[in-house]
Protein backbone atom coordinates (compact mmCIF):
# COMPACT_ATOMS: atom_id res chain seq x y z
CA UNK A 1 0.00 0.00 0.00
CA UNK A 2 1.47 3.43 -1.04
CA UNK A 3 0.87 6.72 0.98
CA UNK A 4 1.30 10.26 -0.04
CA UNK A 5 3.67 11.01 2.55
CA UNK A 6 4.78 14.36 1.60
CA UNK A 7 1.46 15.67 1.06
CA UNK A 8 0.78 19.32 2.41
CA UNK A 9 -2.71 19.60 4.18
CA UNK A 10 -3.65 22.38 5.87
CA UNK A 11 -3.61 22.03 9.66
CA UNK A 12 -7.08 21.65 11.55
CA UNK A 13 -7.73 24.95 13.78
CA UNK A 14 -11.39 24.22 13.97
CA UNK A 15 -13.94 21.35 14.12
CA UNK A 16 -16.91 23.61 15.05
CA UNK A 17 -20.20 23.89 12.77
CA UNK A 18 -21.62 26.80 11.50
CA UNK A 19 -25.43 27.12 9.41
CA UNK A 20 -27.26 29.59 8.23
CA UNK A 21 -30.23 31.06 11.28
CA UNK A 22 -32.01 32.50 8.89
CA UNK A 23 -33.40 32.87 5.42
CA UNK A 24 -32.54 35.96 3.12
CA UNK A 25 -34.51 37.11 -0.41
CA UNK A 26 -31.08 37.30 -2.47
CA UNK A 27 -30.06 39.24 -5.18
CA UNK A 28 -26.18 38.95 -7.25
CA UNK A 29 -25.24 42.53 -8.10
CA UNK A 30 -21.96 41.41 -10.06
CA UNK A 31 -19.74 39.59 -7.69
CA UNK A 32 -21.88 40.95 -4.73
CA UNK A 33 -24.77 40.17 -3.06
CA UNK A 34 -27.57 41.75 -1.88
CA UNK A 35 -29.87 40.45 0.65
CA UNK A 36 -33.13 40.91 3.05
CA UNK A 37 -34.08 39.53 5.74
CA UNK A 38 -37.87 39.65 6.00
CA UNK A 39 -37.98 38.69 9.56
CA UNK A 40 -36.63 41.89 10.62
CA UNK A 41 -36.32 43.94 7.48
CA UNK A 42 -33.10 43.88 7.73
CA UNK A 43 -30.46 44.99 4.79
CA UNK A 44 -27.37 42.95 4.06
CA UNK A 45 -24.68 43.67 1.52
CA UNK A 46 -22.14 40.73 1.09
CA UNK A 47 -18.74 41.07 -0.71
CA UNK A 48 -17.70 38.38 -2.74
CA UNK A 49 -15.85 36.29 -0.19
CA UNK A 50 -19.01 36.98 2.01
CA UNK A 51 -21.19 35.63 -0.55
CA UNK A 52 -18.79 32.74 -1.04
CA UNK A 53 -19.13 31.46 2.06
CA UNK A 54 -22.52 32.44 2.58
CA UNK A 55 -23.72 30.11 -0.61
CA UNK A 56 -21.15 27.58 1.19
CA UNK A 57 -23.83 27.66 3.97
CA UNK A 58 -26.54 26.38 2.37
CA UNK A 59 -25.62 23.62 4.70
CA UNK A 60 -23.81 23.18 8.10
CA UNK A 61 -20.41 23.29 7.42
CA UNK A 62 -17.01 23.04 9.81
CA UNK A 63 -14.43 26.26 9.94
CA UNK A 64 -11.72 23.78 8.36
CA UNK A 65 -14.45 22.48 5.29
CA UNK A 66 -14.81 26.09 4.60
CA UNK A 67 -11.44 27.40 5.29
CA UNK A 68 -9.65 24.64 2.85
CA UNK A 69 -12.55 25.24 0.29
CA UNK A 70 -11.68 29.02 0.32
CA UNK A 71 -7.50 27.95 0.25
CA UNK A 72 -8.66 26.17 -2.88
CA UNK A 73 -10.44 28.84 -4.62
CA UNK A 74 -8.60 32.10 -3.76
CA UNK A 75 -4.10 32.78 -3.65
CA UNK A 76 -4.35 34.13 0.13
CA UNK A 77 -2.03 31.98 2.85
CA UNK A 78 -3.16 29.95 5.48
CA UNK A 79 -3.17 32.17 8.19
CA UNK A 80 -4.77 35.41 6.56
CA UNK A 81 -7.27 32.64 5.66
CA UNK A 82 -7.73 31.57 8.76
CA UNK A 83 -7.44 35.13 10.28
CA UNK A 84 -10.15 36.50 7.81
CA UNK A 85 -12.68 33.76 7.80
CA UNK A 86 -12.67 33.87 11.49
CA UNK A 87 -13.53 37.12 11.34
CA UNK A 88 -16.01 36.91 8.53
CA UNK A 89 -18.27 34.67 10.27
CA UNK A 90 -17.74 36.04 13.67
CA UNK A 91 -19.47 39.39 11.85
CA UNK A 92 -22.28 37.46 10.30
CA UNK A 93 -23.31 35.60 13.86
CA UNK A 94 -23.46 38.91 15.67
CA UNK A 95 -26.21 39.73 12.43
CA UNK A 96 -27.54 36.65 13.44
CA UNK A 97 -27.35 35.78 9.74
CA UNK A 98 -25.38 31.84 10.67
CA UNK A 99 -25.02 30.14 14.24
CA UNK A 100 -22.71 27.75 15.44
CA UNK A 101 -23.99 24.29 15.65
CA UNK A 102 -20.81 22.67 17.97
CA UNK B 1 -9.87 36.91 -0.63
CA UNK B 2 -9.88 40.63 0.04
CA UNK B 3 -9.28 42.43 3.50
CA UNK B 4 -10.09 45.31 2.64
CA UNK B 5 -13.81 45.32 2.37
CA UNK B 6 -16.11 44.31 5.12
CA UNK B 7 -17.65 41.15 4.52
CA UNK B 8 -21.56 41.80 5.55
CA UNK B 9 -22.77 45.01 6.64
CA UNK B 10 -25.84 46.55 6.96
CA UNK B 11 -24.63 49.71 6.76
CA UNK B 12 -21.96 50.78 3.51
CA UNK B 13 -19.73 54.07 2.68
CA UNK B 14 -21.03 53.69 -0.71
CA UNK B 15 -24.40 53.89 -1.96
CA UNK B 16 -25.97 50.60 -1.94
CA UNK B 17 -27.27 49.49 -5.49
CA UNK B 18 -30.13 49.73 -7.83
CA UNK B 19 -31.82 46.77 -8.17
CA UNK B 20 -31.43 44.71 -10.61
CA UNK B 21 -34.59 44.79 -13.13
CA UNK B 22 -35.47 43.68 -16.62
CA UNK B 23 -37.69 45.19 -19.33
CA UNK B 24 -38.62 42.74 -21.81
CA UNK B 25 -39.89 44.07 -25.39
CA UNK B 26 -42.78 42.96 -27.28
CA UNK B 27 -43.57 40.43 -24.46
CA UNK B 28 -47.42 38.59 -25.64
CA UNK B 29 -47.76 38.31 -29.37
CA UNK B 30 -49.37 40.93 -30.96
CA UNK B 31 -53.26 39.12 -30.90
CA UNK B 32 -52.81 38.09 -27.36
CA UNK B 33 -52.33 41.80 -26.39
CA UNK B 34 -55.42 43.27 -28.16
CA UNK B 35 -57.41 40.27 -26.84
CA UNK B 36 -56.46 41.14 -23.27
CA UNK B 37 -56.86 44.15 -23.48
CA UNK B 38 -60.30 44.19 -25.20
CA UNK B 39 -61.58 41.46 -22.25
CA UNK B 40 -60.21 44.11 -19.57
CA UNK B 41 -62.16 47.29 -21.08
CA UNK B 42 -65.20 45.15 -21.71
CA UNK B 43 -65.01 44.16 -18.01
CA UNK B 44 -64.56 47.34 -16.04
CA UNK B 45 -67.10 46.22 -13.47
CA UNK B 46 -65.01 43.38 -12.57
CA UNK B 47 -62.29 45.80 -11.14
CA UNK B 48 -62.46 46.71 -7.37
CA UNK B 49 -60.72 49.65 -5.51
CA UNK B 50 -57.11 48.42 -4.51
CA UNK B 51 -55.71 47.80 -1.58
CA UNK B 52 -52.67 48.10 0.47
CA UNK B 53 -50.96 46.03 3.53
CA UNK B 54 -48.90 48.41 5.98
CA UNK B 55 -44.89 47.95 5.65
CA UNK B 56 -45.05 44.90 8.44
CA UNK B 57 -48.19 43.44 6.98
CA UNK B 58 -49.30 43.27 11.00
CA UNK B 59 -52.80 44.52 9.73
CA UNK B 60 -55.90 43.61 7.36
CA UNK B 61 -54.93 44.80 3.73
CA UNK B 62 -57.20 48.46 3.22
CA UNK B 63 -57.67 51.12 0.78
CA UNK B 64 -56.03 53.83 1.73
CA UNK B 65 -56.01 56.61 -0.95
CA UNK B 66 -52.84 58.69 0.26
CA UNK B 67 -51.12 55.06 -0.43
CA UNK B 68 -52.70 53.96 -3.15
CA UNK B 69 -55.23 54.49 -6.19
CA UNK B 70 -56.03 52.22 -8.64
CA UNK B 71 -58.43 48.98 -9.35
CA UNK B 72 -57.40 45.13 -9.39
CA UNK B 73 -59.07 42.44 -10.04
CA UNK B 74 -57.73 38.94 -9.80
CA UNK B 75 -60.60 37.91 -12.82
CA UNK B 76 -58.53 37.09 -15.65
CA UNK B 77 -61.57 35.73 -17.43
CA UNK B 78 -60.14 33.39 -20.17
CA UNK B 79 -56.87 34.45 -20.56
CA UNK B 80 -55.30 33.06 -17.08
CA UNK B 81 -53.74 29.58 -18.05
CA UNK B 82 -52.18 31.10 -20.80
CA UNK B 83 -51.26 34.36 -19.27
CA UNK B 84 -49.89 32.10 -16.46
CA UNK B 85 -47.89 29.38 -18.75
CA UNK B 86 -46.43 32.84 -20.73
CA UNK B 87 -44.86 33.89 -17.48
CA UNK B 88 -43.29 30.80 -16.48
CA UNK B 89 -41.86 30.04 -19.67
CA UNK B 90 -40.23 33.85 -19.57
CA UNK B 91 -38.98 33.29 -15.56
CA UNK B 92 -35.74 31.68 -16.73
CA UNK B 93 -34.72 34.31 -18.62
CA UNK B 94 -35.83 37.37 -15.84
CA UNK B 95 -34.30 35.23 -13.13
CA UNK B 96 -30.62 35.65 -15.09
CA UNK B 97 -31.17 39.25 -15.99
CA UNK B 98 -32.20 40.26 -12.35
CA UNK B 99 -29.72 38.13 -10.68
CA UNK B 100 -32.29 36.36 -8.48
CA UNK B 101 -32.68 32.39 -8.45
CA UNK B 102 -36.44 32.41 -7.17
CA UNK B 103 -37.09 28.60 -6.68
CA UNK B 104 -40.83 29.49 -7.56
CA UNK B 105 -43.52 26.98 -6.76
CA UNK B 106 -46.45 29.17 -7.24
CA UNK B 107 -47.59 32.31 -8.93
CA UNK B 108 -50.33 34.96 -8.20
CA UNK B 109 -51.55 37.28 -11.02
CA UNK B 110 -53.73 40.30 -10.95
CA UNK B 111 -55.01 42.98 -13.64
CA UNK B 112 -54.64 46.33 -12.61
CA UNK B 113 -56.53 49.96 -14.18
CA UNK B 114 -54.86 52.69 -13.49
CA UNK B 115 -56.92 56.32 -14.55
CA UNK B 116 -56.44 60.57 -13.58
CA UNK B 117 -54.54 60.41 -10.38
CA UNK B 118 -53.79 56.94 -10.14
CA UNK B 119 -50.08 55.87 -8.38
CA UNK B 120 -48.32 53.59 -5.82
CA UNK B 121 -46.45 55.30 -2.99
CA UNK B 122 -43.43 53.57 -2.07
CA UNK B 123 -43.32 50.00 -1.10
CA UNK B 124 -42.30 46.24 -1.07
CA UNK B 125 -44.23 43.13 -2.45
CA UNK B 126 -42.87 41.23 0.77
CA UNK B 127 -44.08 42.04 4.54
CA UNK B 128 -41.22 42.21 6.71
CA UNK B 129 -40.44 42.85 10.13
CA UNK B 130 -41.23 41.14 13.56
CA UNK B 131 -44.92 39.59 13.13
CA UNK B 132 -45.11 40.28 9.90
CA UNK B 133 -47.79 38.61 7.79
CA UNK B 134 -46.37 36.55 4.77
CA UNK B 135 -48.02 37.91 1.10
CA UNK B 136 -47.86 35.37 -1.31
CA UNK B 137 -49.47 33.01 -3.60
CA UNK B 138 -50.22 30.70 -0.72
CA UNK B 139 -50.47 31.01 3.20
CA UNK B 140 -46.30 30.79 3.91
CA UNK B 141 -45.56 31.62 0.57
CA UNK B 142 -43.13 34.53 0.27
CA UNK B 143 -42.84 37.03 -3.40
CA UNK B 144 -39.38 36.68 -4.44
CA UNK B 145 -39.49 37.88 -8.13
CA UNK B 146 -41.94 40.37 -9.49
CA UNK B 147 -43.16 41.28 -12.78
CA UNK B 148 -45.66 43.95 -14.76
CA UNK B 149 -46.79 43.44 -18.00
CA UNK B 150 -47.80 46.70 -19.37
CA UNK B 151 -50.75 46.82 -22.18
CA UNK B 152 -52.78 49.72 -23.13
CA UNK B 153 -55.15 51.38 -26.35
CA UNK B 154 -53.72 53.16 -28.33
CA UNK B 155 -53.14 56.12 -29.46
CA UNK B 156 -51.73 56.26 -26.18
CA UNK B 157 -54.27 58.47 -23.62
CA UNK B 158 -51.97 58.78 -20.46
CA UNK B 159 -49.18 60.06 -19.33
CA UNK B 160 -47.33 59.32 -16.48
CA UNK B 161 -47.34 55.64 -14.48
CA UNK B 162 -43.84 54.90 -14.42
CA UNK B 163 -42.36 52.34 -12.29
CA UNK B 164 -39.94 53.69 -10.39
CA UNK B 165 -36.95 51.57 -8.56
CA UNK B 166 -35.35 52.60 -5.37
CA UNK B 167 -31.30 51.85 -4.30
CA UNK B 168 -31.92 48.90 -1.69
CA UNK B 169 -32.21 49.77 1.88
CA UNK B 170 -34.02 53.45 0.34
CA UNK B 171 -36.16 54.53 2.86
CA UNK B 172 -37.97 56.92 -0.03
CA UNK B 173 -40.98 57.80 2.59
CA UNK B 174 -39.16 59.20 5.44
CA UNK B 175 -35.81 60.30 4.40
CA UNK B 176 -34.64 62.20 1.30
CA UNK B 177 -33.72 60.91 -2.18
CA UNK B 178 -32.39 62.03 -5.10
CA UNK B 179 -32.27 61.61 -8.80
CA UNK B 180 -29.28 59.42 -8.13
CA UNK B 181 -31.33 57.11 -5.65
CA UNK B 182 -33.69 55.58 -8.90
CA UNK B 183 -34.17 54.62 -11.87
CA UNK B 184 -37.96 55.20 -13.74
CA UNK B 185 -39.28 52.64 -15.80
CA UNK B 186 -41.60 53.69 -18.69
CA UNK B 187 -44.87 51.60 -18.77
CA UNK B 188 -44.10 50.38 -22.52
CA UNK B 189 -46.61 49.23 -25.21
CA UNK B 190 -46.19 45.27 -24.97
CA UNK B 191 -43.33 45.20 -22.07
CA UNK B 192 -42.29 43.00 -19.39
CA UNK B 193 -40.93 44.60 -16.62
CA UNK B 194 -39.35 42.27 -13.85
CA UNK B 195 -37.48 43.31 -10.11
CA UNK B 196 -36.84 41.55 -6.71
CA UNK B 197 -40.01 41.75 -5.24
CA UNK B 198 -38.32 42.94 -2.31
CA UNK B 199 -36.72 46.15 -4.05
CA UNK B 200 -38.80 49.19 -2.48
CA UNK B 201 -40.37 50.71 -5.71
CA UNK B 202 -43.84 53.18 -6.51
CA UNK B 203 -46.02 53.58 -9.70
CA UNK B 204 -45.93 57.14 -10.57
CA UNK B 205 -48.59 59.02 -10.75
CA UNK B 206 -50.98 58.54 -13.95
CA UNK B 207 -52.24 61.47 -15.69
CA UNK B 208 -55.21 60.21 -17.74
CA UNK B 209 -57.40 63.45 -19.05
CA UNK B 210 -60.29 61.54 -20.15
CA UNK B 211 -60.50 59.30 -17.18
CA UNK B 212 -62.36 56.88 -19.60
CA UNK B 213 -61.62 53.22 -18.34
CA UNK B 214 -60.74 52.58 -22.26
CA UNK B 215 -57.88 55.06 -21.73
CA UNK B 216 -56.18 53.80 -18.83
CA UNK B 217 -53.10 52.22 -18.09
CA UNK B 218 -53.59 49.00 -17.94
CA UNK B 219 -51.11 46.10 -16.17
CA UNK B 220 -50.79 42.46 -15.22
CA UNK B 221 -48.82 42.31 -12.03
CA UNK B 222 -47.35 39.16 -11.42
CA UNK B 223 -45.68 37.65 -8.56
CA UNK B 224 -43.62 34.41 -8.04
CA UNK B 225 -43.74 33.22 -4.97
CA UNK B 226 -42.05 30.08 -2.65
CA UNK B 227 -41.91 29.38 0.76
CA UNK B 228 -38.48 30.80 2.33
Amino acid sequence: MIEAVNRWEPKSVGVETYRRAVELLEADINDELVALEPAKGACFGFNSVAKDVWRKLDRPRTFDELRDELLSEYEVSEDQCTEELRGLLDDMRRANLIERTA
Amino acid sequence: MNPEAEGTSTSRSEAWPLPPHVQLRDFLPEDERRALLDWATRNEGEFRTAKVINDSGHSKSLVDPELRIGLTTRNLGPFGPTLEKRMREALASLEQAIGTTSNATSIELELAAHGDGAHYRPHLDVSYGEGRKIVGAKPDEDRVVSAVYYFYREPKAFSGGALRLYRFNARPITSAVGPNDYVDLEPLQNSLVAFPSWATHEVRRVSCPSNSFADFRFALNCWFCRKL
